[in-house]
């Protein structure tokens, strides 16, 4: 097991009186991908939402390359390696792709192949307003993977993309894994989720339960009636 | 962000007329101890105060903070950015008007 990236432990929060979370907890180790899953409302973006700061948890600790961030927040925690894709629009609406890209690419390390991966070369003139769903969050995915991260939080990477491009997504992100990177990724697209994912965590009720690589979580006893079906 | 910034300047400055205007009636009845704000509070501090609070919610709303945060942008140097325009603006307002 490689070295703890990013871990959340006992996460707790509340909306008008309603405990949303209740010792919640996530994590992530170096060059692998965890799936966050759950139902609709169980609070999987909640608590992604934590871990970047942009709410604020009642109890629990968060912890990144070692570091605890009694109050994280992302400007802060982006500095030192980690990139937040949130499930709405990320993107300036009016700046053309090809700028967006030139801002997130590091000076040593061309965003051409991966622009061309994700099939968007022939959009990098277009500005993000004149993108279709999928068009928009493969530019979307591949905005925050030019940045390099030791850890990705990816908040439903796979929303509006067609299944082809999908694969493409997969293989991506697989890559960014076995080059050290770690990423969390949540989402409703079972299969893709489970062929992303080296570790599944299943959220329910409030809280989080470890249910194991994606072979073990098929077959786990209460994880595939209530959440695969 | 700047040209947002400069596209605000001329809303929150027609604002910033109508609360002088309001001030300066309701100053004249005033009881003691309330004052109209002074020339310099109005303009140099005001406006692009107000600037950088509106142009925060137009970020905000459009969630281009977050993607500036991924950047390792935080909230200080976008206010900046929006006031800078407008400080300098409104200083070289008032230079015209004294001078």
């Amino acid at each position: 097991m490689g070295v703890t990236i990013l871990d959340v432990d006992s996460a707790r929060k509340s909306f008008g009186g309603r405990e949303v979370l209740h010792a919640a907890s996530i994590w992530v180790h170096e060059g692998k991908i965890t799936s966050l899953l759950g139902r609709n409302g169980c609070g999987k973006t909640t608590l992604l939402r934590i871990v970047t700061g942009e709410l604020r948890a009642e109890a629990g600790s968060m912890r990144f390359l070692g570091e605890y961030h009694e109050r994280p927040r992302l400007h802060i925690l982006a500095r030192r390696g980690l990139a937040y894709l949130p499930a709405r629009e990320l993107l300036p609406y009016n700046i053309p792709l090809r700028e967006i890209f030139a801002l997130c690419s590091w000076p040593d390390r061309p965003s051409a192949p991966m622009v061309e991966e994700l099939g968007l070369a022939h959009l990098l003139d277009h500005t993000p307003d004149e993108l279709s769903g999928g068009e928009l969050r493969r530019a979307e995915v591949a905005s925050v993977l030019l940045l390099q991260p030791s850890c990705l939080i990816a908040d439903e990477p796979f929303r509006g993309i067609a299944p082809a491009d999908c694969d493409l997504l997969i293989a991506v992100l697989r890559r960014y894994a076995a080059s050290g990177g770690a990423a969390i990724v949540t989402g409703h697209e079972k299969a893709h989720m489970l062929a992303v994912a080296d570790d599944v965590i299943w959220m329910h009720d409030g809280t989080t339960e470890y249910v194991g690589a994606p072979g073990d979580a098929v077959l786990h006893d209460r994880f595939r009636p209530a959440y695969l079906g | 962000m700047l040209r947002r910034g400069i596209l605000l300047y001329p809303l929150v400055r027609m604002v910033i007329l109508l609360v002088q205007g309001f001030g300066a009636a309701i100053s004249t009845g005033a009881p003691e101890g309330l004052r109209a704000p002074s020339l310099l509070e109005a303009h140099v501090i005001t406006v692009p105060v107000l600037i950088a609070a509106l142009g925060w919610l137009d970020l905000y709303r459009r969630d281009e903070v977050m993607f500036l945060a991924n950047l390792g942008i935080g909230m200080r140097p976008i206010i900046a950015l929006y006031c800078v325009p407008a400080v300098f603006i409104e200083a070289a307002l008032l230079v015209w008007q004294w001078a």
